[in-house]
């Protein structure tokens, strides 16, 4: 039986980057033959393919971490910087829409009246159900603090209240967003106001649900004994990811629902 | 869950009481007061799940060559295969509809 001399990780080959990219494959096309011949067989397929492999993934890089014991100092530190760079790249892409929107809200067109919010559209009020959000999500982010302190202090149904409370926040805003949505007195087709507001506001409520879902297994995870008060990097990840959504929608509170108003 | 306190071991909250003097009785009742609170609502965590960890880390560091992916047993080969069998289904189907995209339109 060989052992590793190095502290590394060589992982097992493994089929999930194959099936990934051919997810990806079956999500473009199948949303253009979506678009072409109404068939949604490949999209489904597409998006059920996804799901598949990232069960798969994440499931067979904590049977590696918690199980194998192959996230050692210098493994684990690769995955902070992985995550951190990942979280970049998403700022990046959430930077695309606040430039549209500025762009398009600087200098009003003619075609809007000249003015922002343009001629026509009612803004939802900034004080009202915007700012209970903001409340909801600021609040989030001092439960999963806390909750990182309870399990770094190794409390472990401190843990499990706070990290539980923090799901709920987040569940209460999306639930909170849908409603918005619904009675929202203008859509995505109304202008480039909607367009902007709708992107923009849509990608987040997005990466709120992702972050949820991140967290919810970190719950799991937590329950079923997989962290340790010195090891919960995976814990740590959903937490960053968690404040990011929470950075987002501050700068989106600010900028579209308060000075778009 | 009931914690019994054999004599030489005095858990914190009992000590505290010796530190009051006979004269401060008062002190003494809240102290007990609280005391009898605490134990009454247990912070010993959920009972309900049993830690799996060590029954894993032995599955999955058992020597046998088999990769991680399919090292849990037989509902990891079923779902390896029902996932791969979606990726190749699914290749096949977007050639088949990439051929009927590059057909001419029969107007």
């Amino acid at each position: 039986m060989a052992h590793q001399a190095h502290a590394y990780h060589m992982v097992d080959p493994s089929p999930w980057p194959l099936t990934g990219a051919v997810a990806a494959l079956l999500l473009t096309s199948g949303l253009a033959v979506w678009f072409h011949f109404k068939s949604m067989t490949l999209l489904v397929m597409g998006l059920l393919l996804m799901i598949l492999t990232m069960i798969q993934w994440w499931r067979d890089i904590i049977r590696e971490g918690t199980f194998q014991g192959h996230h050692t100092p210098p493994v684990q530190k690769g995955l902070r910087y992985g995550m951190i760079l990942f979280i970049t790249s998403e700022v990046f892409f959430f930077l695309g829409f606040f430039w549209a929107f500025y762009h398009s809200s600087l200098a009003p067109t003619p075609e809007l009246g000249g003015v922002w919010p343009p001629t026509g559209i009612t803004p939802l009020n900034p004080f009202e159900v915007p700012l209970l959000n903001t409340a909801v999500l600021l609040a989030s982010g001092v439960t999963v603090t806390w909750a990182h302190h309870s399990l770094m202090e190794g409390k472990r149904v401190e843990a499990t209240q706070a990290l539980t409370l923090t799901i709920i926040l987040g569940f209460y805003f999306t639930a909170l967003q849908a409603m918005e949505y619904y009675e929202a007195p203008f859509t995505i087709a109304d202008g480039v106001y909607g367009t902007t507001f709708f992107v923009a506001t849509g990608f987040h409520g997005l990466h709120v649900i992702i972050g949820s879902t991140f967290l919810v297994v970190c719950l799991l995870r937590q329950i079923m004994y997989h962290f340790t008060s010195s090891h919960h990097f995976g814990f740590e990840a959903a937490a960053w990811y968690w404040h990011f959504v929470d950075v987002v929608w501050l700068f989106l509170y600010v900028s579209i629902y308060w000075w778009g108003s | 869950m009931h914690v019994c306190v054999s004599v030489k071991y005095t858990p914190p909250y009992i000590q505290h009481l010796e530190v009051y003097p006979r004269g401060l009785s008062n002190m003494r009742n809240l102290q007990y007061m609280s005391r009898l609170l605490y134990r009454s609502f247990s912070t010993t965590g959920n009972n309900f799940v049993k830690n799996k960890v060590p029954q894993n880390q032995k599955i999955f560091q058992e020597d046998n060559g088999l990769p991680v992916h399919i090292k849990g047993g037989t509902v990891d080969v079923l779902l390896y295969r029902f996932t791969m069998g979606i990726t190749v289904a699914g290749t096949g189907l977007s050639l088949y509809w990439l051929l009927i995209a590059s057909l001419p339109k029969k107007n």
